[in-house]
């Protein structure tokens, strides 16, 4: 039994379900958009194995004859009552003892880009010099230190459009004091997306002239894509940063510069992977579904929740300095 | 020293107090006045920066350790409605990034998605630390609610939500056609209560302390410091029930208030995590 959380609506979501069943698997979808009382829920955190069941429509299933979850939505938390529910699920997802694709604390990483730039440097990949401020002064020193070559966009899970600064940007960075802002040095260079599935690595690289691919048509740029193979080196890093954010499924950015430099920009816990698989022809469906239909055959990758929120600092860290005395 | 919590924060404020008063400089920033109120800037890549506020700037490398305790924005009211999600989500990530990345000890140093409620999200890792939780159903199901509530309950319980936003409510009889009949409509926490005399336990560090009962054995505290080490939590507070079968688990809370007694030894003991860099990395 294999149950996922989502629209149908949303493109990778629908196209698992028709690889999931194309391989004869039993399904159970649960779409956080229906009526609520269509739904039920009901575990036992105390127990081991964890008891519990979890209802869709006229259908119950025991949480324990689940062999893989896979989420890609859930309930909003914008309203109390769906908040909540939110919160269940998410206790449930965190504790399940099934593979579950993603857990909700290993995705939460994607809610702070300065957090999992920490953690993408300790994984040996190279961040772009960023800055994170409210002051003004401090950002017009920063632009000044990459001569003018720097963009700004979201510190937080929230998708925002990469936008080069330009000279008319400075004129209003007085608004920083009311909202931090994340600044990086531009990379000029070949955009090249990783999706790590599993144990199983797919790298494609982008071809446009727009900054922000994803975005490419409002710019009246063209977008192309093609499979391409990684660095032995870059390929080992990618792995170990989906490994160390505990993602089993992840969609790493990195960009290559013309010097043959590597950097990385963040590890999304959410990627729209038929994307790439339209442009690139790769089978990331196919890698995804494989995963989820064979979880019964592996360990389960469990959470690891004491190294969360400090894996970037261990590989920092240093001897604790001492008071005055 | 950096303090960085609301105002009414009594147990960060005592520890403030005892810290100045043994002659550490120590500075006091409060969450929910950012933005606006105090302004920070730091290179992610070179974890170095800067806090300003009215009159002080004080270098991120100067700091030797931080007392963390989260609030939320509070400023917001003067951002634009359209805008607030998106400045809270920037102050969010903002904050954490900040203190991920500082390297000087954090105590508690905030994850992706913070803890959540414990008893929810990890009950399986308190009980693989030798610490039971107590039976306890999350459900949004009337009649498994009630089912629980008969049969494994005895009809009294602690009734409370998923996401913490209350405290849990003591129920017993009738009162629970108030919890268990609109389930459906807000999902619900319900939590046998063994029988037994309530403790309250603050790990700070290595240490547990409790201070409302002397039956806490030495098996117990070390299974809460092993929890609050598997948590991520240097300083915890769990309530337990101490009962004839040894503790059970109610709930673990990653900001102890000052407990009404004692309170000089768990200050103290805060004071010394912080100046002595027995901080968790």
């Amino acid at each position: 039994m294999i149950v996922l959380f989502g629209s149908l609506t949303d493109e990778p979501l629908a196209a698992v379900v028709v690889g999931l069943t194309d391989r004869g698997a039993d399904l159970l979808l649960i779409d956080p958009g229906d009526e609520p009382a269509k739904t039920g829920l009901a575990f036992e955190p105390a127990t081991d194995p964890l008891s519990g069941w979890l209802r869709c429509g006229e259908r119950s299933i025991a949480l324990a004859d689940v062999s893989s979850v896979h989420v890609r939505d859930t309930w909003p938390i914008r309203e109390p009552q769906s908040r909540e529910r939110h919160a269940a699920l998410c206790g449930l997802l965190d504790s399940w003892p099934t593979l579950v694709v993603n857990r909700p604390s290993a995705a939460a990483s994607n809610s702070s880009k300065p957090y999992q730039a920490q953690v993408i440097t300790s994984c040996g990949l190279a961040a772009p010099r960023t800055l994170v401020t409210t002051s003004p002064a401090d950002a017009r020193a920063f632009y000044d230190a990459c001569d003018g070559r720097v963009i700004f966009k979201s510190a937080s899970y929230l998708r925002s459009i990469v936008r080069r600064l330009d000279t008319g940007d400075l004129d209003r960075f007085d608004q920083l004091q009311a909202c931090p802002t994340q600044f990086q040095e531009y990379v000029a260079g070949i955009d090249v997306r990783v999706h790590v599935v599993g144990e199983r690595i797919f790298a494609t690289e982008i071809d446009t002239t727009a900054t922000d691919y994803r975005y490419a048509g409002r710019v009246g740029a063209e977008v192309r894509m093609r499979d391409t193979r990684l660095p032995d080196e870059i390929a080992t890093a990618c792995r170990r940063l989906a490994d160390r954010l505990q993602l089993v499924l992840t969609g790493i950015d990195l960009r290559r510069t013309p010097d043959g430099r590597w950097y990385c920009f963040e590890a999304n816990p959410s990627p729209v992977f038929t994307y790439y698989e339209r442009f690139s022809g790769q089978p990331l469906t196919d890698a995804v579904c494989e995963l989820l239909h064979t979880a019964g055959d592996r360990p389960i990758p469990a959470l690891q929740a004491d190294s969360l929120g400090r894996a970037a600092h261990q590989e920092r860290s240093r001897a604790a300095p001492r008071p005055p005395p | 020293m950096l303090v960085l919590a609301p105002p009414g924060d009594r147990l960060a404020g005592t520890t403030r107090n005892e810290l100045a008063r043994c002659g550490m400089p120590v500075l006091w920033l409060d969450p929910s006045d950012f933005p606006g109120g105090w302004d920070v800037g730091w290179s992610v890549s070179a974890a170095d920066g800067f806090l300003a506020a009215p009159g002080m700037r004080v270098s991120l490398t100067e700091l030797r350790s931080v007392l963390a305790r989260p609030g939320s924005p509070s400023r917001l009211d003067a951002v634009a409605e359209e805008d607030r999600e998106y400045v809270s989500a920037e102050v969010t990530a903002t904050m954490l990034g900040l203190l991920a990345g500082l390297e000087c000890p954090v105590v508690n140093r905030p994850r992706p998605g913070g803890v959540g409620r414990v008893v929810v999200r990890a009950g399986g890792r308190l009980a693989a630390c030798g610490l039971a939780l107590a039976p306890t159903l999350v459900t949004w199901v009337p009649d498994a609610a009630t089912e629980f509530y008969r049969s494994v309950c005895n009809q009294r319980a602690l009734a409370s939500r998923p996401t913490g936003r209350t405290k849990p409510e003591l129920i017993e009889g009738r009162q629970r056609d108030d919890w268990l009949a609109h389930a459906a409509g807000e999902p619900l926490v319900l939590q046998a209560l063994p029988a037994g005399e309530r403790a309250n336990v603050i790990v700070i560090g290595g240490r547990a302390i409790c201070l409302d009962s002397d039956r806490l054995g030495a098996a117990e505290r070390a299974a809460c410091v092993r929890a609050a080490a598997a948590l991520g939590l240097e300083l915890a507070q769990f309530d337990l029930v101490l009962g004839s079968a040894g503790a059970v688990c109610l709930e673990v809370s990653e900001l102890p208030d000052l407990p009404a007694n004692g309170q000089h030894e768990v200050v103290e003991a805060v004071c010394d995590l912080l100046a002595d860099g027995a901080v968790m990395a």
